[in-house]
């Protein structure tokens, strides 16, 4: 599953799509909204997507690493809209017949999303609020 | 031929608008887009050095020759995750 949504990520409900008989490692990353950055107390965070484009670099992303790890299942949501402290943002998850494609394919998604996935965070702090200027522009 | 080039988060913000419209000869490139619109429009020209352009939803570098009504748009640094 490739997703950009405005819906809130249950990430249980996403690992139980990574279940294969022939992965023995399934791993998993959740990016979390955190009450801190830069020393800023944060309220919340707005995420705004280019949704067209978010959805065909997810699909990108996907062929990229399936060609350079074998693996069985990948899902990678990202959230958009208003988030809460401790909503998930973003979740990643690779399912592989060993740990360590898991690991590393896991790795490969989760920073070139966060690299190339064309979405954009604005933070809201005690005091005012910032576009984050995040990666590699 | 006219080109229309969506912005978005700051470069929608700093600009006021969801896109901008440029007027430029067939033929013209990316790095033309990029050059009208640090001239025609001095909100969004002080963002376009950190900015890469879409083509078709695909990252496209300035030599890129969009065709009449592709779609356009300004790509700020992400900030996804």
């Amino acid at each position: 599953m490739l997703l950009v949504t405005p819906e809130a990520i249950d990430p249980a409900a996403l690992e139980r799509l990574l279940s294969h008989p022939a992965a023995g490692g399934v791993v998993t990353f959740s990016g979390v909204v955190r009450d801190h950055n830069e020393g800023r107390e944060v309220l919340f965070l707005e995420y705004e997507a280019y949704p067209e484009m978010a959805t065909s670099q997810l699909q990108d992303i996907h062929r990229r690493l399936a060609e350079r790890w074998r693996v069985e299942r990948v899902v990678m949501v990202h959230r958009t809209g208003r988030l809460a402290i401790g909503e998930v943002a973003v979740f990643v998850g690779v399912a592989a017949a060993h740990r360590a494609e898991a690991f590393d394919a896991c790795r490969f998604g989760i920073d070139t999303i966060k690299r190339e996935l064309p979405i954009w965070k604005k933070e809201h702090f005690v005091g005012g609020e910032v576009w984050v200027e995040g990666c590699c522009g | 031929m006219r080109f229309k080039i969506r912005l978005f988060a700051m470069l929608r913000e700093a600009q006021g608008a969801e896109h901008v419209a440029l007027d430029l000869e067939e033929g013209a490139t990316i790095g033309a887009v990029r050059r009208a619109i640090a001239e025609g429009f001095p909100a969004l020209a002080v963002h376009l050095p950190s900015a890469r352009f879409s083509a078709s939803c695909r990252f496209v570098g300035d030599d890129h020759v969009p065709a009449e009504g592709e779609e356009l748009a300004l790509i700020p640094p992400v900030s996804g995750g």
